[in-house]
């Protein structure tokens, strides 16, 4: 049969728009379906099955279906084919046939093709595992024999040196040889850290621990790295009262080389660790370790390889370049994140960013609670220190001083008050907040409220208030009654504690100031052993002959006074306990000076006990976790 | 002098009892501070009757008494001592000790 030609046009044209195709090749497929249809050529059939072929997917096959089936229903509703109407028929069963069978054939193919693929890839993954397994096992292996061969090697050195025979060349030999065992070491360490991270077998053991002690430690160990070098070390941390959850271990890796890397390649000028809070929920708590140092620095290309292994930069330092690599590798498993900056010739920043979940629920620790302060005093002793602590330990703290706003906050509270309102003001207002007080014990919402009066002085008599200090409340107050099976939980913690045996240090000039500490102490911890020290010298006679876990100096004694006893203190052991200031005098400056001298914290007196009491469970709980 | 020490030994006594300390550990801390105070008060009445007050050393026993007056419950009397630390070079303040700790009028 022929088409006629305005009819070849129309297909032509119908060709060309669903297929987005140029008139010129729309054409072409007109005459090969002319053709085709007189029985003169297949090239229309090649034409698509190559067309289908090369496309490879379902979408076309539908389309070129869609399109016959067009042409035919337009070929088929003309009168002129009417006599040509099963011919039309069988070519297109016949086209619909091949364009089927065909789309299931590449189909089949297809999947065939990917299976293969797939089995391929699965293959050379095993193959490679399995090589890289067995090239871990035998670096692992190899390095831990080497490291077994290398501390019997630092060994032997030790004790010739020890023994002090060689002399002169010899002895300088020997240094080479140890320090040449050294580097080895270090490297070998490194590498089965390496290995032990890649194998995912780097054991991450998560406890509670106190950022701040943790810290501390890192600082203690670099004591030995800031020797002889001409470099100004600074530490600014948060105020961090809480234990998180972590690996405290991997954490001081982690911070301590980055500052040994600053150390190192800062010749002169400074090296500073911040430790910020950058956002803390119920749960948990943001921080952000920053190490910045005034060294050389890196150029853009060196900082885009840092992390990579075996990068070293500068050639006349000492390292393998694994450091980093490792950090960075540890860093992400503790799930933060480690990123820096650098600028030639001024020095680099690292910063660790990384959350943690905060110890809550803990027996002891108390749920979130309101409480609002009123006081129209002008100053009352530790009442800053107080706010602070209780808003570290989560509560939601609310302050006025203004009595008016005081009472029209009390006059609008609907839906719940605060737990506890606390009332520090002049003997005559007192009488009139007992008044306001009677009326608020009226409404529901302040059913569960307690009032609390503080400061009050010796001569006041109220009848409302539910609890009424003299002087300040004591921190107690704030805290709600365990349940019963809270209690029991706190009792064993308690016991625990109770039991840890504890040596500690206090050194005070005044006897009676002794003797009241350690009576506070013994009773709380009957377990612990307390020396006391009359004074500075005594202190460090003491000092020498006992390891103590915790040290209590009084700042101003005569002969050597607090931050004197503390600097000689630092030069017996290496290692110095938590070592805490005691002192009656507080001014800012005085936070200042006691941590710059190397001093744990600072205790006021009169002593608040639960404070001493927290510091105290701190060390009890280090001590238990070692 | 006398009704500073005996002033304090009864806060005291009553302040260590609050915490729960039996008698026996008591009694004999509130003597040793006694003692104590006895002889911080004694020291500054002396510094406080030389010819030239030195103010450095009059400072440094307010400021033992001030923490003993602290640890043994008389929270008043330290308040005031603090305070009076804070400007003690006038001859007001001289006076002022002398009447919070020595009864002189």
């Amino acid at each position: 049969m022929k088409l006629h030609e305005k009819d070849k046009q129309q297909i032509i044209k119908n060709v060309a728009g669903r297929f987005n195709m140029k008139i010129a090749k729309a054409r072409m497929m007109g005459d090969y379906l002319e053709k085709a249809l007189l029985g003169e050529t297949d090239e229309l059939f090649y034409t698509i099955k190559y067309s289908m072929y090369f496309q490879n997917n379902t979408k076309y096959s539908m389309d070129v279906l869609k399109c016959m089936l067009e042409t035919f229903s337009f070929l088929l509703s003309k009168e002129e084919y009417t006599s040509d109407r099963e011919e039309l028929k069988a070519f297109f069963y016949l086209f619909f046939e091949m364009i089927f069978i065909q789309r299931c054939r590449y189909a089949k193919m297809a999947e065939e093709r990917e299976s293969i693929v797939h089995t391929i890839l699965q293959r050379v993954s095993e193959r490679l595992n399995q090589t890289l397994e067995t090239q871990q096992l035998m670096i692992s292996g190899i390095s831990h024999d080497m490291r077994t061969s290398l501390n019997a090697i630092i060994g032997y050195i030790t004790l010739i040196k020890e023994k002090n025979i060689l002399k002169g060349e010899d002895r300088t030999f020997l240094d080479k040889a140890e320090n040449a065992s050294s580097v080895l070491k270090n490297l070998v360490t490194s590498i089965l850290d390496i290995t032990k991270i890649d194998a995912g077998q780097m054991e991450i053991k998560e406890k509670f621990f106190w950022i701040d002690q943790m810290i501390l430690k890192c600082i203690d160990n670099l004591t030995i790295r800031l020797k002889n070098k001409n470099v100004v070390f600074k530490a600014e941390v948060d105020f961090f009262p809480k234990k998180v959850l972590g690996d405290a271990q991997r954490f001081i890796e982690i911070i301590m080389n980055l500052l040994s890397n600053a150390i190192k390649y800062t010749d002169h000028g400074f090296v500073h660790l911040k430790v910020r809070k950058i956002q803390e929920s119920e749960e948990s708590v943001e921080i952000r370790f920053e190490i910045e140092d005034s060294g050389m620095g890196m150029t853009a290309e060196e900082l885009k390889n840092m992390f990579a292994p075996f990068s070293r930069f500068r050639t006349d330092r000492e390292g393998v370049g694994l450091g980093l690599h490792i950090v960075h590798k540890l860093a992400q498993k503790l799930g933060g994140n480690l990123t820096a900056k650098s600028k030639v010739g001024e020095g680099s920043t690292f910063s660790f960013t990384v959350t943690l979940q905060k110890e809550s629920n803990e027996p002891g620790k108390i749920e979130k609670r309101t409480i609002c302060f009123f006081t129209d005093q002008k100053e009352i002793y530790g009442f800053d220190r107080k706010i602070h602590f209780l808003k570290e330990h989560g509560y939601k703290i609310i302050t006025f001083n203004s009595p008016e706003k005081f009472i029209t906050y009390l006059l609008t509270q609907k839906d719940k008050a605060p737990d506890i309102i606390s009332i520090a003001t002049s003997h005559n207002d007192y009488i009139k907040f007992d008044a306001l007080i009677n009326y608020l014990k009226t409404l529901e919402i302040f059913d569960k409220t307690t009032f609390v009066a503080e400061e009050t002085g010796q001569k006041v008599s109220l009848e409302h208030f539910d609890k009424i200090y003299h002087y300040f409340a004591p921190i107690s107050i704030y805290f709600k009654s365990p349940t019963v099976l809270e209690s029991k939980k706190i009792m064993e913690k308690t016991d625990i504690k109770k039991r840890t045996n504890l040596h500690i240090l206090a050194v005070d000039d005044m006897e009676t100031n002794l003797e009241i500490l350690k009576m506070f102490i013994a009773k709380k911890y009957p377990f612990t052993t307390i020396d006391l020290a009359s004074g500075g010298y005594e202190a460090i006679g003491m000092y020498k002959s006992k390891t103590y876990d915790i040290v209590f100096i009084d700042l101003k004694m005569p002969g050597l006074n607090g931050f004197e006893v503390l600097k000689k203190l630092k030069t017996i052991h290496g290692h110095l306990p938590p070592t805490y200031a005691l002192t009656a005098d507080i001014y800012k400056s005085t936070y200042d000076e006691v941590a710059q001298a190397g001093f744990s914290g600072l205790l006021e007196k009169p002593l608040q006990l639960d404070i001493l009491f927290e510091t105290i469970e701190r060390v009890i709980d280090e001590k238990n976790n070692q | 002098m006398k009704k500073t020490i005996s002033e304090t030994e009864a806060i005291a006594y009553n302040y260590l009892k609050a915490f729960g300390f039996p008698e026996e550990q008591i009694t004999p801390l509130v003597d040793q501070a006694k003692k104590d105070l006895q002889e911080n008060l004694t020291r500054l009445e002396t510094l406080l009757h030389e010819d030239k007050v030195s103010i450095d050393e009059v400072n440094s026993v307010l400021h033992a008494l001030k923490g003993l007056l602290f640890n043994l419950g008389n929270h008043a009397l330290a308040e005031k001592l603090n305070e009076i630390r804070s400007h003690p070079e006038s001859e007001a303040t001289l006076e002022e000790i002398s009447r919070l700790l020595f009864d002189v009028e």
